[in-house]
């Protein structure tokens, strides 16, 4: 068995293999590369961290299943994670909004807080909140674009979309966001 | 004439946005890490147990009871045997008046004289 230290340097698939064969140092290497960004993302989306710790856990889960099947170099863990966690939170984001929109819990950034009086919380805090009113597939479109850093084409992969439909909802997404946040330039310090 | 959009430069305007996001994720918890972590030995103890299918094992005795006919055959052959040792042990004394004088059979002794054994079995009713 490989130290922990020793798979920085080992890709992802091989680090599948050796998971499936029962390392479990492959199994931390590949929690540590990827479970903070699967949950990071699934935070953003839900704005809950029970429920994004759930989701992220859930992902994680289907990857240990789905180890010894594995194919190499047909999709890459990071995108086939970010799928699994795309459509786990998109399935709750569509039951809390289609039916009880009454009893999603006010999201706890709402409320002005000691943390929130720095700068650049606030721009998170507001970065957030306006998020919260984009349709479901825009708001995971600008995640993945402009938080997460990938590239269209691994957002098409993830989403299950054309490369100029992920365009075009970022596009919308961004052009959204701008109007929503214009009025609170000044407020936070964007003069 | 066409209507001119406003002028928003999303990317530009966002970007400090973005980059507070970015800033501001937090790290996961120890607890969280921790749970991925056993959700993965979970996993491969759950691959590594051998799946048996449980087989019925049917003890030697059983299908020996079976193959007779059941426990009620069984005690009735049972039973049976025990009668037949212990009528092989009693001796027949009141078959003592059946003195065939050595060669004769019983058969023979009821076609000469069948009369004559139905005497001794009258005389021994009178005996009581």
């Amino acid at each position: 068995m490989m130290a922990y230290d020793a798979m920085n340097d080992v890709d992802d698939d091989a680090l599948m293999v050796l998971y499936a064969n029962g390392d479990q140092e492959a199994a931390r290497a590949l929690t540590y590369r990827h479970a903070p960004r699967v949950l990071a993302l699934s935070r953003r989306l839900l704005r809950d961290i029970a429920e994004a710790e759930d989701v992220s856990q859930e992902a994680m889960l289907r990857l240990w299943k789905i180890a010894p099947n594995w194919r190499q170099g047909e999709a890459k863990v990071s995108t086939w994670l970010y799928r699994v966690a795309s459509n786990l939170c998109m399935d709750r984001l569509r039951k809390k909004r289609g039916t009880n929109l009454d009893d999603i819990p006010e999201p706890a950034d709402d409320k002005p807080s000691v943390e929130a009086t720095m700068l650049s919380k606030d721009r998170a805090t507001a970065l957030e909140q306006a998020m919260e009113q984009l349709p479901i597939r825009q708001k995971l479109a600008v995640t993945l674009r402009h938080i997460d850093e990938l590239s269209n084409p691994q957002i098409a992969t993830i989403m299950d979309i054309s490369v100029e439909a992920v365009e075009s909802l970022t596009a919308r997404g961004k052009r959204t966001l701008a109007s929503l946040l214009l009025g609170q330039k000044e407020k936070l310090g964007l003069e | 004439m066409m209507e001119k959009k406003p002028d928003i430069s999303p990317d530009l305007d966002l970007a400090a946005f973005f980059d507070a996001a970015k800033a501001n994720d937090t790290s996961p918890n120890a607890a969280f890490m921790e749970n991925v972590m056993a959700l993965a030995v979970g996993e491969t103890e759950a691959r590594a147990k051998p799946r048996i299918t449980p087989v019925e094992t049917t003890p030697a005795f059983t299908k020996l009871i079976r193959s007779l006919g059941g426990w009620k055959s069984v005690t009735a052959l049972t039973a049976c045997t025990c009668l037949g040792i212990v009528a092989g042990y009693v001796a027949p004394d009141s078959l003592g008046y059946l003195d065939l004088g050595g060669t004769q059979t019983i058969a023979e002794t009821f076609d000469d004289d069948g009369y004559s054994v139905a005497s001794d079995i009258e005389t021994l009713f009178q005996e009581g």
